[in-house]
C-alpha cells in the first residue's frame, strides 16, 4: 500500500506528541511562538508604553508587596506600578518626564 | 408636463443618481483595481437580473454644511436579483460617494433590503466598502450600525448571509462581516480592523502598514476572520457563486441536489493515497477528493488553522459539509483556533440542513503553555457542543489514529454520530502506543535490566491489543469496520438512510454555548 511512499518529495519536520514521533508540516507560528518564562519579580518591566509622571522611590528604599513605586501616564490614564514582592531597590533605569516603549527596563531590586 | 416630459425628467433624475461620485471619483476607484459598487452587484449576479430600489434616497442632515450636499444614493445600493437563477437581496456601498461613508439614510436603506431578506427568507449578500461613520451624523450613523447588528443576529441561522470586503471596513463596521457566515477579502484591497495604523501609532507607539494590521491575507491566515481569500474581484465573484450551488436558500430548505458524478478515482485513489508507515502524512483532502462527486472539494479557511480542513463536497449529488482532521499539518492536532474553525462550520451545517461528514486522524489536542493559556479548554469545547448539538445527518470515518479526547472530540458514537464506520488501519485508543506503554508499564520498565529493550516490548504488546478499531468495534462504538474501498458507496448508503431523520431535543430558548 502507499504508492506516495515513493515520492519522497517533501521533507517533513518531526513533531512530538506524548512520546511518538509524526512527520508532518510544523507551520512558522508553531515554530516562532513564545516559548513561558516564569515571571522575574526582580525586574519590573513597562506593562505598557507611555510617559513616566511621577518616581516615588529611589535606589536603596526597601519596599513591600503592593507598595506604589511610580506612576505612567498612558492611554490619557494615570497607571500605577507596584512592587509585585517586597525587596530592596538596586537601580531605577528611567526618570520623571520619560518616555518609555513596552517591555521596557524600569527597576531591578536586589 | 406632459407624458413624454415625465418620461425624460425621470431619464434625467435617474441619470445623476447613477452617477455616483462622479467621473473623477470613479476613475480613482478603478486605478486601484477595484469596480464600482454598481459592477460589482452585476458581476455577481446573473446577467440582467439586478433590480435597484432606493434610488432617490436622500440624506437629511443638516449640521456642518450637509445640507448642503448631494450625496448620490446616500452611498450604497440595494436590489434584488439572481444568482443561478434563485434570487438574493443585494447591498454594495459606493466608496464612490462620500467614501461610502454610513449615515442615517444609507444605513435606512441597508437595513430595509435586511428586511426584506429575511421576510422572503433568501440569502443577503452584503459588499462592503466605506471610510466608516459618517461623522457629521454623529449617533444616527452609530444607530444605524447597531440596527444593521441587530439584523444579522436575528437573520443568523435562518437565511445565509455573505460579506464581502472590497474596500476599507474598520471600526464598528467590521461587526457586521463578524455576524454572517462567510466573509469574502481580496489581496490588496481589503482592509478589517477595529482601530487603525494611526491610533495604535499615537496610542502605543507600534508602527504597522494598513496591510499588515488588516490586509486580506492577515484575515485569510492569522486572524480567521475571512472564509475566502482571492488575488482579484473577479476570482472572489466567481467563489461566491460557488458557494452559491452548495448552501440552501433559507433554513427550512435543502441545498440544490446536483446530477450525481463518480469521484477521478484515477486520480484520487485511498489506497494510494494512505502511507503505509502510520507517523507519515498525506494531504486529507485528497481523500476528500477520493470520495466526492467528480472529486470536487470547496474548502473554505484553508489558509487559517490548517490542521483542520473543512468545506463543502457533493456525494451523490447532495451537499456535504465534511469536517477533517489535515495529518499534513501539525500532525492534524486540535487546538484553540482548529477547533474554533470546525466548531462554527458544524453549527453552520447544521443550522442549514447539510449533512455532516467527518474524517478523523488525529494524534489529540495540541499540548503547550501557549495553548492552555490561550483558553484550549474553552475552544475546545466548542468543537464538543458543536457536534453534540447537530442533529443534521452525521456520517464519520475513523482513517487511521483516533486518541483520547480528540477520539471523543471528532464526531464519535458518544456525541451521537449516526454512523461511525472505521477502516482497517484505524487505531482508537486512549492515546498513542509510545505514551501509554510508559504510563502502564512505568515500573516494569524502570525495574528492568534494560529499560530500552523492555519499553519497545511493552510498546508492541500495547499496540498489538489496542492500535486497532476491534476493541472499539467490540463495545458497539465502531458500527462497521470497512475497506477504505468501500467507504464512499457507505457514504451514499448512510445518507440515503438519514434523509428522513428527526431527533427530538430539550425544549429551551437556546443553549449557552462556550462561544
Amino acid at each position: 500500500m502507499g504508492k506516495n511512499d515513493k515520492k519522497k518529495g517533501e521533507q517533513f519536520d518531526k513533531f512530538h506528541i506524548e512520546n511518538s514521533v509524526y512527520y508532518t508540516r510544523v507551520p512558522d507560528w508553531y515554530k516562532n511562538r513564545e516559548v513561558y518564562k516564569p515571571l522575574n519579580t526582580k525586574v519590573l518591566l513597562a506593562f505598557i508604553p507611555g510617559t513616566i509622571q511621577e518616581i516615588q522611590v529611589k535606589v536603596g528604599d526597601i519596599v513591600e508587596s503592593g507598595d506604589r513605586l511610580m506612576i505612567l501616564e498612558a492611554m490619557k490614564m494615570n497607571n500605577e506600578f507596584k512592587a509585585l514582592v517586597g525587596g530592596k531597590i538596586k537601580s531605577i533605569y528611567v526618570k520623571e518626564g520619560d518616555m518609555v516603549r513596552k517591555n521596557q527596563r524600569i527597576i531591578d531590586f536586589e | 408636463m406632459s407624458l413624454k416630459q415625465k418620461s425624460l425628467d425621470l431619464k434625467n433624475r435617474m441619470r445623476e443618481a447613477l452617477s455616483g461620485g462622479g467621473s473623477k471619483a470613479i476613475e480613482k476607484q478603478k486605478a486601484g483595481g477595484k469596480l464600482t459598487a454598481r459592477e460589482r452587484i452585476i458581476a455577481i449576479l446573473d446577467a440582467k437580473s439586478f433590480h435597484e430600489y432606493d434610488l432617490f434616497v436622500e440624506h437629511a442632515a443638516k449640521d456642518f454644511d450637509m445640507d448642503k450636499k448631494y450625496l448620490a444614493g446616500d452611498g450604497v445600493i440595494i436590489g434584488t436579483g439572481n444568482v443561478y437563477g434563485h434570487p438574493v437581496c443585494i447591498y454594495a456601498q459606493d466608496f464612490t460617494v462620500a467614501g461610502g461613508s454610513l449615515g442615517y439614510a444609507h444605513a435606512k436603506k441597508i437595513t430595509k433590503i435586511m428586511d426584506q431578506a429575511m421576510k422572503m427568507k433568501v440569502p443577503l449578500i452584503g459588499i462592503n466598502d466605506s471610510g466608516g461613520a459618517r461623522i457629521q451624523e454623529g449617533v444616527n450613523s452609530l444607530a444605524g450600525y447597531g440596527e444593521i447588528f441587530y439584523r444579522n443576529t436575528q437573520s443568523s441561522g435562518v437565511i445565509p448571509q455573505i460579506s464581502v470586503i472590497l474596500g476599507p471596513c474598520a471600526g464598528g463596521a467590521v461587526y457586521s462581516p463578524a455576524l454572517t457566515d462567510f466573509v469574502f477579502v481580496v489581496d490588496k484591497i481589503s482592509k478589517m480592523f477595529i482601530t487603525g495604523p494611526e491610533v495604535i501609532k499615537t496610542v502605543l507607539g507600534e508602527d504597522i502598514s494598513m496591510e499588515d494590521l488588516g490586509g486580506a491575507r492577515v484575515h485569510a491566515e492569522k486572524t480567521g476572520n475571512a472564509h475566502f481569500y482571492a488575488e482579484s474581484e473577479q476570482e472572489c465573484f466567481d467563489q461566491i457563486k460557488q458557494l452559491c450551488t452548495y448552501i440552501p436558500w433559507n433554513n427550512t430548505k435543502k441545498a440544490d441536489r446536483f446530477p450525481k458524478k463518480p469521484p477521478k478515482t484515477r486520480l484520487f485513489k485511498i489506497d494510494d493515497i494512505m502511507p503505509s508507515d502510520p507517523r507519515q502524512p498525506y494531504d486529507v483532502r485528497h481523500i476528500i477528493k477520493s470520495l466526492a462527486d467528480d472529486s470536487e472539494f470547496f474548502e473554505i479557511q484553508a489558509l487559517w488553522a490548517a490542521n483542520i480542513v473543512i468545506g463543502f463536497a457533493r456525494i451523490d449529488g447532495q451537499t456535504v459539509g465534511i469536517v477533517g482532521n489535515q495529518p499534513l499539518v501539525l500532525a492534524g492536532v486540535l487546538d484553540v483556533d482548529s477547533s474554533d474553525k470546525a466548531a462554527r462550520f458544524i453549527r453552520y451545517c447544521d443550522a442549514f440542513n447539510i449533512p455532516l461528514l467527518t474524517l478523523v486522524d488525529l494524534p489529540g489536542y495540541l499540548p503547550g503553555v501557549d495553548q492552555e493559556h490561550a483558553g484550549v479548554i474553552r475552544h475546545g469545547a466548542k468543537i464538543l457542543y458543536a457536534y453534540s448539538e447537530a442533529t443534521v445527518p452525521k456520517v464519520t470515518v475513523i482513517m487511521r489514529k483516533a486518541y483520547g479526547g480528540g477520539y471523543i472530540a471528532m464526531c464519535s458514537a458518544h456525541l451521537r454520530a449516526d454512523f461511525v464506520f472505521a477502516w482497517p488501519m484505524a487505531e482508537i485508543a486512549v492515546m498513542g502506543p509510545e505514551g501509554a506503554a510508559n504510563i502502564i508499564f512505568r515500573h516494569e520498565i524502570k525495574n528492568s535490566e534494560n529499560p530500552d529493550k523492555v519499553r519497545q516490548e511493552k510498546i508492541e504488546e500495547y499496540k498489538q491489543k489496542f492500535a486497532n478499531p476491534y476493541v472499539a468495534a467490540a463495545y458497539g462504538y465502531v458500527d462497521a469496520v470497512i475497506e477504505p474501498s468501500e467507504t464512499r458507496k457507505m457514504l451514499i448508503h448512510a445518507l440515503d438512510i438519514s434523509a428522513s431523520k428527526s431527533v427530538v431535543i430539550a425544549k429551551k430558548k437556546h443553549g449557552v454555548p462556550p462561544f
